[in-house]
């Protein structure tokens, strides 16, 4: 073999490892590309499955709160202290006897923390009444009663219907008069 | 050589776009299944309150004598009788336009804003006394829970905006 010939020969080598160097690096970034492109999938699946439970385990906390507190609503307008009892024929259900609750304002110092709510407020709906803040002054014809309220910052309110009765005399007649009116609380907010 | 090269780039390209088209699959599939809100009434004790309230609600309709006034509850069996208010008017067209007041302040889209219609029926051995719908139907409705024992047979549907 002369000179010339092992040059050619060198060459031709060196071309063929060069070929065989650059098909193996285009294989490494074929399998890196696949497998970032796989994590990135996955990921993203994760994301998406997890933002969906996330979104309604917030959703279900709300409602459960929610509940909570239309059930102490319930448990409120129908405990002693608010309910019509039988004072209006049979006993019914959802309804606050309000010649009883504008007496009720007056004591209700000692049921602080006993109902564990900030506020309470009922709010006369129909017939509509002018827009004043109950007192004995302007008793029956007054829009909202507050019943208990405490000085600290609070949250939303939270609201159910009741039916709020009372008696009245009309022509030396006694009747029973039922309106619609939502009783209101609020929560202390500790945030 | 530079076949093989190529070869490897399509499989490449190729692979891309399968993770993309199934990427967009998957994401259409929760985007509609997230927006396919079931059309089931939500069970509400907010709802069952309304109607206990309404029920035992005193209307301007006496009937007998000039002070005996009617609860919408006693009203509903005046209407099925035929009855009269003790001023002449008909105790069904009080009923209507008291249950029509009741509905408008106590579900009122302005206080409330995601309330976007309602419904009410009243109906007693088959015989339907009043039918109410105002604004719009959606499939997100609030409705009695199972536990409200209604005997005069109320059925009342609040329609909230869509989720």
């Amino acid at each position: 073999m002369d000179k010339k010939e092992t040059r050619t020969y060198t060459l031709v080598l060196v071309s063929k490892i060069s070929l065989r160097y650059k098909r193996s690096q285009m294989k490494i970034q074929q399998m890196a590309f696949m497998l970032m492109a796989l994590t990135l999938f996955f990921v993203l699946i994760g994301l998406i499955f997890m933002a969906v439970q996330l979104s309604g385990v917030r959703e279900s906390a709300t409602n459960l709160e929610r509940e909570n507190a239309e059930k102490l609503i319930m448990k409120l307008a129908n405990s002693p202290e608010f309910s019509c009892g039988e004072s209006f024929g049979t006993a019914k259900i959802d309804c606050v006897d309000f010649d009883k609750i504008i007496v009720f304002r007056d004591m209700v110092s000692d049921y602080s923390k006993f109902w564990g709510v900030a506020d309470i407020e009922i709010v006369k709906l129909y017939p509509e009444a002018s827009q004043t803040t109950c007192s004995y002054r302007n008793y029956p014809d007054c829009k909202t009663t507050r019943i208990y309220s405490e000085n600290v910052k609070k949250k939303p309110p939270i609201s159910n219907f009741v039916s709020l009765c009372r008696k009245d005399v009309v022509n030396e007649e006694v009747l029973e008069i039922c309106e619609l009116a939502r009783i209101n609380i609020r929560y202390e907010d500790q945030r | 050589m530079l076949k093989r090269i190529r070869k490897g780039q399509e499989e490449m390209v190729g692979f891309v776009l399968i993770i993309v088209l199934v990427m967009i699959i998957i994401l259409v599939f929760v985007a509609f299944s997230l927006r396919k809100g079931s059309s089931k009434a939500v069970e509400s004790f907010e709802v069952d309150s309304f109607i206990q309230a309404i029920k035992q609600f005193t209307t301007d309709c006496a009937i007998g004598t000039e002070t005996k006034y009617r609860s919408i509850d006693q009203l509903a069996s005046n209407c099925q009788t035929g009855d009269r208010c003790y001023d002449g008017r008909n105790s069904c067209d009080v009923l209507e336009l008291e249950l029509r007041n009741l509905l408008n302040k106590g579900w009122n889209s302005q206080d409330r804003g995601a309330i976007k219609g309602y419904y009410l029926i009243i109906k007693t051995d088959d015989e339907i006394i009043v039918n109410i719908t105002e604004g719009n139907t959606t499939r997100n409705y609030k409705g009695p829970t199972s536990g409200l024992n209604d005997e005069l047979g109320i059925d009342l549907r609040v329609y909230e905006s869509n989720l």
